[in-house]
């Protein structure tokens, strides 16, 4: 036996150095603590699991800060700046509690989190779309699972989700080249495995604001180069595909009645996307028969904000310009 | 928990180094355990009803030992029948009350037979055949009825074939459990060896070839004749590769153990007959039916009619296990119509054969052979995976378009009117087929399982590395379950 045993380390020795490689290099950042996921003027190569970043750095600082205003939403809520929620809600401990690729299941666990150890929920900023709603369990993969606080999942089977995804030929092999050579090359971003991410983040109220970006519209570089980027809409209004069933209609009374016995004051507010689909309208007579009429808003559709390309910065995400005329008109002057 | 699974990796290892480290008397506990959870992986529950019938069989068999006239027979009865009536209800209840509500035109809340809303034990056919196995071979006196009722309980659970084969006889099994096992070096590589040529079949092979034939199984009316002809040759191979592919990882993780299961599958595809398919497909289910349905109907002791009806009659049940659909039932009914086909026409078709003179030439005779025999076995395949009778009649009805099919394309050079998959898939396919094929006859033409021991050291390594990095470069992985699991 001693024999096979000897043999078998040497047989798996090159496993046991990718191990080793994954254990040291922690390249997702969620085997060790790290003070913040982002530095404040961060460059990545991929993404990290954003709602691993967002939940594991709310249960670091909510230990010294005291939030208790929330926006919820996947990635389209990014440009919701907390400066100016703040204002609206007149609170200065602002949380971006969202991630990318959010899930309904994902807003109702967060609220549940927050339910369960007992932390201050004066308001929430709840941005959905149709994509968000339909979604009612925990995703699979390194970059859209839950993190195991929200979901109970257990931890070691969390841990593998990320083990497993590392040894992804494409990436693993990108990701072992670019730690050798230094260099970010054409192949990895052609292939969709990296790119380079820029963005700046403030690590207290979980915030990427997207400020090289900003700068190149600023400076009239960015839409002339992305003209094939924004396809042409058809005129004719078209309404989106009904989503809520039972299990999503489940999780928003659950989100409602947590709402409700911890006293938030919220908005809803269906975002304005580039495709200009109109929200179903069935769907959103639910969420406000749940909600409440007053407290649903619906910029989706065909309107001055999606009409304007310049109101994005490709397809999918709308400009902090769009999010501060946005709560400008839910919250306006009440309450 | 799936063989092809991350948690699998984990388990296996750590299952197999506490069996070595743990005394001998301590080792059918520790894989009774590991068994438990193994099959709690899948739906926990369920493992109520093994316990149940692992408790009746194991004290059914003591009694019809100690027993005698009558009673042995009415113990063994009882136990047939607790183990078939578990199969009756989960797996046959909703079949027969959905058909007989249609035949009665009723519905379901409407005066039909209420259907239950519940899933299929995993491994269900294939542990209660192999519980119906002990207590026969009991009966039959060539089976000691086993006192410790919890080797009694491994022998049912064992977790390497628990779920879906080989079904096991208690005269290989049994004994194996009360043995001493010491870790043996050549056990150990051969069983590793073993699983990862499984690991592959099914990853590599299986699932990619599952890939390419689902679209036109589940839409069979946008596919000409020749694709769907395609696509039931893949599902030949698919099917094989799925299935003997579990077997090979559960023969495999069994020796490393120092135990021996049974051969289940010996290149089905190289059968020169029905008959012959059956000795090499499957093994341990058509023997199971032949030594306990077929000879207890009498066997081919009997009149020529009643042989028919006997082989039959075990091929129309042999669908009927695989499960509670008409497909499988026509499959049976297929592979039963051949079998009974060819004993009718044995002597026509040797007197043919003799008078062409092809039986002269000998390569020629079984080419042919081989040839039909794989036709007539793929065309029963596309009932077996077929979703529906209709699908299976039209694809089979699509065939028969293929002579024409394949004149068009000579006349015009064409071939997208035929519908066929991308020539990236076919290419792929086709060379994985043949490469696997391969492999087999060069195994066999190299004796590679006896002597791959005294082979050289690089040739060791070589193959030691390729089958992971074929399955890391080349595997499907979005694709879980095997085959068999349904049944």
């Amino acid at each position: 036996m001693r024999r096979f045993l000897i043999k078998l380390l040497i047989y798996l020795s090159p496993l046991l150095f990718v191990t080793g490689f994954y254990l040291c290099k922690d390249p997702f950042k969620v085997l060790y603590h790290y003070d913040a996921y982002y530095a404040p003027a961060d460059t990545s190569y991929f993404e990290l699991d954003d709602d691993y970043v967002s939940t594991q750095t709310l249960i670091q600082n909510s230990r010294t800060i005291p939030y208790d205003s929330y926006i919820f939403g996947s990635s389209r809520s990014d440009n919701y700046l907390v400066a100016e929620f703040g204002r609206h809600v007149r609170s200065s401990n602002c949380y971006h509690f969202n991630a990318a690729y959010e899930s309904l299941y994902g807003v109702e666990r967060k609220m549940q989190y927050l339910k369960d150890n007992g932390m201050q929920f004066k308001n929430a900023l709840i941005i959905f779309d149709n994509e968000l709603l339909a979604k009612v369990t925990n995703d699979k993969g390194h970059i859209r699972i839950k993190h195991p606080a929200l979901t109970g999942q257990n931890r070691l089977q969390f841990q593998l989700e990320f083990f497993k995804d590392f040894f992804d030929k494409d990436f693993l092999f990108a990701y072992m080249d670019m730690s050798f050579s230094g260099k970010l090359k054409p192949y990895m971003i052609e292939k969709d495995i990296m790119s380079l991410i820029c963005f700046q983040y403030d690590p207290r109220a979980n915030e990427i604001y997207q400020a090289k970006i900003e700068n190149e519209i600023a400076a009239n570089n960015y839409y002339s180069t992305r003209e094939h980027i924004f396809y042409k809409r058809d005129s004719v209004l078209k309404y989106t595909t009904p989503v809520l069933g039972a299990e999503q209609k489940k999780l928003l009374r659950n989100m409602k009645t947590i709402m409700n016995e911890l006293h938030t004051s919220y908005r809803i507010v269906i975002s304005p996307l580039y495709n200009q689909l109109q929200f179903n309208q069935a769907d959103l007579i639910t969420l406000q028969q749940i909600f409440g009429k007053e407290y649903v808003f619906d910029f989706s559709g065909i309107n001055s904000l999606t009409d304007d390309r310049h109101n994005y910065y490709e397809t999918s995400h709308y400009r902090p310009k769009v999010c501060t005329e946005i709560m400008n008109a839910v919250y306006g002057n009440k309450d | 928990m799936l063989f092809n699974s991350f948690e699998f990796l984990l388990f296996f290892p750590l299952v197999t180094v506490l069996f070595f480290l743990l005394p001998h008397k301590f080792r059918w506990f520790h894989l009774l355990i590991a068994s438990c959870l193994f099959y709690m992986a899948f739906v926990p529950i369920y493992i109520v009803i093994l316990i149940a019938t692992i408790i009746i069989d194991y004290i059914a068999g003591i009694i019809i030992e100690n027993a005698h006239g009558p009673r042995r027979k009415l113990f063994l009865l009882l136990s047939i029948v607790a183990n078939v009536g578990v199969l009756a209800v989960f797996k046959y209840y909703n079949f027969f009350a959905t058909n007989i509500n249609d035949l009665l035109g009723a519905g379901h809340g409407s005066g039909g037979l209420p259907l239950l809303s519940i899933i299929l034990p995993i491994g269900l056919s294939f542990h209660t055949f192999q519980a119906m196995s002990y207590t026969i071979e009991v009966y039959r006196g060539h089976q000691k009825a086993e006192r410790h009722f919890g080797i009694y309980s491994l022998y049912v659970m064992f977790y390497p074939q628990l779920v879906a084969g080989p079904i096991e006889r208690p005269q290989n099994l049994l004994h194996q459990f009360h043995e001493e096992h010491h870790f043996d070096y050549d056990n150990a590589v051969s069983g590793l060896l073993q699983m990862m040529w499984g690991m592959v079949k099914k990853v590599v092979v299986a699932d990619r070839l599952a890939a390419a034939c689902d679209p036109l199984f589940n839409n069979p009316h946008h596919y000409s004749g020749t694709a769907l002809a395609i696509a039931a040759i893949f599902f030949a191979f698919q099917i094989f590769c799925d299935f003997s592919g579990y077997s090979d990882i559960a023969i495999g993780a069994a020796r490393v153990m120092g135990f021996h299961l049974m051969t289940n599958f010996n290149k089905p595809y190289h059968s020169r007959s029905i008959s012959e398919f059956w000795k090499r497909w499957h093994i341990s289910l058509s023997t199971w039916f032949k030594d306990y349905l077929y000879i207890s109907l009498g066997g081919n002791r009997v009149s020529l009619p009643r042989v028919y009806f006997n082989l039959y009659f075990v091929f129309l049940v042999s669908g009927f296990w695989h499960g509670a659909n008409w497909t499988f039932i026509v499959w049976g009914a297929l592979h039963g119509f051949y079998l009974v086909f060819a004993l009718l026409t044995k002597n026509a078709r040797e007197k043919a054969m003799k008078v062409s003179g092809i039986n002269k030439v000998q390569w020629l005779h079984n080419l042919i052979n081989v040839a039909s025999t794989f036709v007539l076995v793929t065309v029963a395949w596309v009932f077996f995976r077929a979703n529906n009778i209709g699908d299976a009649l039209y694809i089979t009805k699509k065939f028969m378009q293929i002579p024409g099919e394949m004149m068009h394309v000579l006349a015009t050079h064409k071939l997208a009117f035929l519908n066929l998959p991308a020539m990236y898939i076919l290419r792929n396919c086709f060379a994985l087929i043949l490469l696997m094929e391969l492999a087999i006859i060069i195994a066999e033409k190299m004796e590679l399982r006896h002597t791959f021991a005294k082979r050289p050291f690089y040739f060791r390594w070589a193959l030691y590395y390729a089958g992971p990095l074929i399955i890391y470069f080349f595997g499907v992985f979005d694709r879980h379950e095997f085959i068999y699991f349904q049944f």
